[in-house]
């Protein structure tokens, strides 16, 4: 994370903390290379990954994966509500160690939708973030 | 650690191992950080490489392994390696006996007698037998002519064999290459397989190809093989390696269903379907029903497919024999072969083969003759193969063990239960070949480790064979048990009749008395009845005891009938060792119908005596 720090009376940029390839393989639209996600984007994109991945999905990892995806299929009731939020911060904690202050909140709606919002601090970092999440059905 | 590319790790084919050796690698550049965490679009990748990899080292380490005999897993990759090698693995084979049949009152309604041809018991008629409680059928193998005797007809020595008959039939077409026709039913029994081509009217049987070197192209042989289904399938020549056949052949390949259980031991049959609509008969079993077994095992295909290369269809050496004997006869349980300079007494020019089928003590006397015969046509001119019964020395087994009641919930019944299973097991699992040693030691600590309560055990034992009594013929006898007999001092035990006792038997002139057996402890065999319990003795010099070489000599003696209903004696000795060896063509055995278990509570373990006092020990020679 290109953070700007005080060093003996100067302004000095760190390099970026964390550096990923973009999973969807955008071309950036001058080099036509892979783009690279950095520091916030980088740590977004991975507790993305982490929460649409479904238990058994991986491939030798049966634990990982938030299973968010699953949830269409579940009855919308608090105690289910309540379980998919101990276990999206449960998954967080276990396989996101750069972030902290998992919060999870799940929308009411009447779509036949899961409408999800997860709210993270980046450790060591003064930055607060928060993903987004809304699952419809295909068909 | 950050790992130049040049060093990366390749040798490693489990998923985890391949991923870390990627991260490993990865450490060695700063373009991508996110390696390390699970979530990352990088790890989702490495997963990907590493389960690509994964599998093809997987992969690849199955095809390696399939490709040769010691370590394939597939049974058609087995027999294709075996097939290589020029052994073809053993089918099904059903379960065959000789009868009897005689059917009496046959007469036409006009009061003639029908001709023996019109009595012919036709190919396929059904016999049943009850054996275990459960029905088993079998079918005449080939049509038999019966002898008329006025309204008796009698047809001798008829084989059956167990399971249904059925017909596959296919017609050649020369259009499809490398043609081979797969039998309908998986469970055929090749040896019984009969195939014949019916070519423009003509039909001709066709011989199972054996020798290649003895094949023309005009030979009617036809070649089979175990598909990769485990099917049979049938071939034929190409004209040069035997008779090629023409467009529009019809084959015809007649076999038998071999059923799922096998009803070895069966000697009751019955007659089911009628022979020109007499049904009712006498059968007489002369051999009971034998040689039922599975085809040959993977396992088993690994072992004498090498050994069948070795010897290069001839029998030169012993392995040769060996090998050839579990090929002829597959429902082997062991096979033992010594050749004759090495047998007691030395009988040059002959190879003695001792074989034990499955599921019976030995083999019948037509089993015998067809091995002997098969094996006839491949032993060198000046040697002759003879096939013995193997000579069975049952170990009868007491032990007394003690346990600790504290550290056990099980029953005393429970836990001598357990301690004979354990003895059980142990015979199983190391006395079940010809060339087995029986140690002692090695029982004693399986008894000790049959429960966690066992805490010691004393296990004595003692030897058993049988001899069979030559009923009102006056000859003598040698039972040689192998192992030499406890005598530490000349006229051991004398008054008490030695170390050797036998089961009744009655002799020549003497109708009343049933007579057994004893020894001085000098070397002599006594021969005596009882009078209440006292022992009058008949001839104490009826034969030697030679208990250094563990052999017993009767002089020639007429035994009129035996106590034991199978005509045989039964000699029990006391061995000088524990340790029990197999010789030559011996099996040795422990009798599981007369093991022993006795289970003591421990008095000191459980707290019952203090300083030993009251407790008791078993004596090591008790029996």
């Amino acid at each position: 994370m290109a953070v700007n720090i005080k060093s003996e009376g100067k302004n000095v940029a760190t390099p970026n903390r964390y550096k990923d390839l973009d999973i969807f393989f955008t071309p950036h639209p001058v080099t036509g290379d892979i783009t690279v996600k950095t520091d916030t984007d980088a740590v977004r994109r991975s507790v993305r990954n982490i929460i649409l991945t479904n238990k058994y999905e991986r491939p030798f990892k049966p634990n990982f994966g938030g299973s968010l995806r699953d949830m269409l299929f579940e009855l919308d009731t608090t105690p289910k509500l309540r379980r998919a939020t101990d276990r999206i911060k449960k998954e967080l904690a276990t396989f996101e160690p750069r972030i902290g202050n998992v919060e999870v909140i799940f929308e009411e709606n009447d779509n036949n939708e899961v409408r999800c919002t997860i709210f993270y601090s980046i450790n060591n970092s003064v930055s607060n973030q928060q993903v987004e999440f809304t699952l419809t059905r295909a068909r | 650690m950050t790992v130049n590319s040049s060093q990366i790790n390749v040798t490693d084919l489990d998923f985890d191992s391949i991923s870390d050796n990627l991260k490993n690698y990865l450490k060695g550049q700063d373009k991508f950080k996110d390696y390390d965490f699970e979530g990352s679009s990088m790890s989702v990748l490495i997963d990907l490489l590493s389960y690509a990899s994964h599998i093809t080292a997987v992969n690849t380490n199955i095809a390696a392994s399939e490709l040769f005999l010691d370590s394939a897993q597939l049974r058609k990759n087995v027999v294709s390696r075996a097939k290589d090698l020029g052994f073809t693995p053993s089918s099904e084979v059903c379960a065959s006996a000789i009868v009897d049949v005689t059917i009496n009152d046959v007469r036409n309604p006009d009061g003639t007698y029908p001709t023996p041809t019109e009595m012919t018991m036709p190919r396929g008629t059904i016999f049943s037998t009850t054996f275990d409680g459960v029905n088993y059928y079998f079918v005449v193998t080939s049509s038999v002519l019966p002898s008329q005797n006025n309204t008796t007809f009698l047809y001798s020595n008829v084989e059956i064999v167990q399971g249904t008959y059925a017909t596959d039939q296919y017609v050649v077409d020369t259009q499809i290459k490398n043609n081979k026709f797969v039998l309908s039913n998986g469970r055929v029994d090749k040896a019984r397989m009969v195939v014949s081509v019916n070519s423009d009217g003509v039909s001709e049987t066709f011989a199972l190809a054996t020798d290649v070197s003895a094949i023309k192209s005009t030979s009617a042989v036809y070649y089979t093989q175990e598909n990769e289904d485990g099917f049979t399938e049938i071939y034929f020549g190409d004209g040069v390696l035997g008779k090629k056949l023409l467009d529009g052949d019809i084959i015809s390949a007649t076999y038998i269903m071999v059923d799922t259980q096998h009803a070895n031991g069966a000697k009751r049959f019955a007659q089911q379907s009628a022979i020109n609509g007499y049904a009712s008969s006498t059968v007489i079993t002369t051999s009971n029903a034998n040689g039922g077994a599975e085809k040959e095992s993977i396992e088993s295909i690994k072992f004498k497919a090498n050994k069948f290369y070795t010897s290069q269809n001839r029998l030169v050496t012993l392995n040769d024999y060996k090998a050839k004997v579990q090929e002829y006869y597959p429902n082997a349980d062991a096979v033992a072969v010594w050749g004759g300079e090495d047998n007691d007494p030395p009988v040059y020019g002959k190879v003695f083969v001792a074989l034990k089928p499955k599921n019976a003590d030995y083999l019948s006397e037509t089993e015998k003759k067809q091995i002997k015969s098969q094996l006839n046509k491949l032993n060198m001119l000046t040697v002759r193969p003879e096939l013995i019964d193997p000579q069975i020395v049952k170990i009868l087994i007491s032990t007394v063990f003690k346990y600790d009641a504290s550290k056990t919930d099980l029953s005393i019944g429970e836990l001598q239960t357990l301690v004979t299973g354990a003895i059980n097991e142990f015979d199983k699992n190391n006395l079940k070949d010809f060339d087995a040693i029986f140690r002692h030691s090695n029982l004693l600590k399986a008894i000790d480790d049959a429960d966690s309560s066992v805490l010691s055990n004393t296990t004595n034992i003692r030897l058993r064979k049988a001899t069979e009594a030559k009923i009102n013929q006056e000859v003598g006898y040698t039972v040689d048990f192998g192992n030499g007999f406890n005598n530490p001092h000349s006229g051991h035990n004398k008054d008490a009749g030695g170390i050797t006792t036998s089961t009744g038997f009655m002799v020549s002139g003497d109708s009343v008395n049933t007579q057994y057996y004893d020894d001085d402890g000098s070397g002599n065999l006594r021969r005596y009845y009882l009078s209440g319990s006292t022992r009058v003795y008949q001839d104490n010099e009826a034969g030697t005891v030679d208990y250094s070489k563990g052999k017993i000599s009767i002089n020639a003696i007429m035994f009129t009938s035996t106590v034991n209903v199978d005509s045989t004696i039964d000699f029990t000795v006391i061995p000088s060792g524990n340790d029990v060896v197999a010789i030559r063509g011996s099996l040795i055995d422990i009798s599981t119908s007369d093991v022993k278990v006795t289970a003591e509570v421990d008095t000191i373990a459980s707290g019952e005596s203090s300083a030993g006092v009251g407790y008791t020990s078993t004596s090591s020679s008790s029996y």
